[in-house]
């Protein structure tokens, strides 16, 4: 008896939190995220497509800085909708560009200078149900394991609790007119740092779903407070 | 053998009244009968009595949150975000509940104009919030509240019912009309059951999360 090993999007729709030019260049790099302008070696060097598979908890050094290299697959134009059932070297990506549908390739994922990433050539940013579908589908390309995406989303949780969060802070920044790096830097000192009276840095305690809608609201009077710095 | 006698202060007990139970020496079986009748009566309406209580409630609690939402939905856009936004929520979550992108939310708060539709589904939002806020003293804070699963596995949480226009649920759970989470789950999905999972994620020796098969 043979059945479908794993889990695919109820609408291609909900795997994306935003497409082109919707994405806000300010927003943190993340696991799933579709590049242009990838330079890529393997089957020979070009600048092409690649989606970021580097998990969200290892992507950042020291919550700021991305690490020299992560890891990306190639994505190549594809009829995705076939994808969803036994295709597993492949995530698919079902209209990634308008009318067009791809798909990241496992079988050649190769290690990207992540300065060579730009921002503004950032094609996809992933919802969380894209994430977790990913990173079921890559578990289950490299140990043939199949986890439910419920514990990805679980596991993941405070890493996109915290994407979204910084990316709040650096478009409140910005609107106020401060430097973007000098803004990053500033959230993620607040981040980490322990407050007074408190056991838990802002960061840690996005790993607790019921403490995030406390570090959203404090977050949201820190970057004003530090506006007005 | 001893047998036992239930006492009341009428000879039709009701729920107001005191209900005693005796010992005593003798006991008919007419006696059993007619008592067995009047509780069996007794239950039929005070389960009728829930029902209509129930519904009453309901039908008060939808004007309530009609009347608030209608009054949000005259707002300007992005105040109404603005309050949503400042409960904690994030902006895609927001998003999610109102059943749209964040892109277009994002617009929309900076002035954009939406849909009735949507305008309608903003103010609702807000007004269902505000509703939890004041009216159920267990929710000190709504948007935690609407983050946290119902049970651990599967991690169905209020937020994931009112995306899915399971408003009804969301309310009835927060005010405790239906305290039980598994029955409050079996009215969404009968099957949740099956979606547990052989897996679960812990805090790794590093700090971080890890997946690992259940002991």
């Amino acid at each position: 008896v043979t059945k479908p090993a794993l889990e695919s999007p109820d609408d291609p729709q909900d795997l994306y939190l935003a497409r082109g030019d919707d994405i806000p260049t300010w927003r943190p790099v993340n696991t799933g995220d579709v590049f242009a302008g990838v330079p890529l070696t393997i089957g020979g060097e070009r600048a092409g497509r690649a989606m970021v598979l580097t998990h969200p908890c290892t992507m950042r050094t020291d919550g700021v800085r991305l690490v020299d290299r992560l890891l990306m697959a190639p994505v190549e134009p594809a009829d995705p909708l076939p994808m969803w059932r036994g295709h597993y070297a492949r995530m698919p990506l079902p209209e990634l560009e308008p009318g067009q549908g791809h798909a990241a390739d496992f079988d050649r994922i190769e290690p990207v200078a992540s300065e060579a990433l730009d921002p503004a050539a950032r094609l996809a940013a992933m919802q969380p149900v894209g994430i977790n579908l990913l990173l079921q589908q890559l578990v289950h390309y490299l140990t043939r394991v199949v986890i439910e995406t419920s514990q990805f989303n679980v596991a993941c949780g405070a890493g996109v609790a915290e994407v979204d969060l910084i990316e709040e802070w650096l478009e409140e920044s910005l609107d106020g007119g401060a430097d973007l790096d000098e803004a990053a830097v500033a959230c993620h000192t607040w981040l980490r740092s322990i407050p007074e009276g408190s056991q838990a840095s802002p960061q840690r305690r996005l790993n607790e779903p019921q403490q995030r809608a406390a570090v959203r609201r404090e977050a949201r009077a820190q970057v004003r407070a530090w506006l007005d710095a | 053998m001893t047998e036992h006698v239930w006492k009341t202060e009428s000879s039709r007990p009701t729920g107001g009244q005191l209900i005693t139970m005796e010992t005593a020496p003798t006991q008919t079986r007419t006696d059993l009968t007619e008592l067995r009748e009047d509780f069996a009566s007794l239950r039929d309406q005070t389960r009728l009595l829930h029902h209509d209580t129930t519904n009453g409630h309901q039908r008060v609690r939808r004007a309530d949150i009609d009347q608030r939402a209608a009054e949000h939905g005259r707002r300007p856009l992005p105040e109404v975000l603005e309050d949503i936004s400042a409960y904690g929520f994030s902006w895609r979550e927001i998003a999610r509940a109102l059943g749209v992108s964040v892109p277009a939310l994002r617009k929309w708060r900076l002035g954009e104009p939406a849909t009735p539709k949507n305008r309608t589904r903003a103010g609702r939002l807000l007004a269902v919030c505000e509703y939890l806020t004041q009216n159920v003293p267990i929710i000190d804070d709504v948007a935690s509240w609407f983050e946290l699963p119902l049970v651990p596995d599967p991690a169905v949480t209020p937020l994931d019912l009112y995306a899915d226009d399971r408003e009804d649920l969301v309310l009835d759970y927060g005010e405790q009309q239906e305290p039980d989470p598994a029955a409050v789950l079996d009215r969404y999905d009968p099957d949740w059951r099956d979606r547990r999972s052989n897996f679960e994620v812990i805090v790794a020796d590093d700090g971080l999360p890890t997946i690992q098969r259940r002991p």
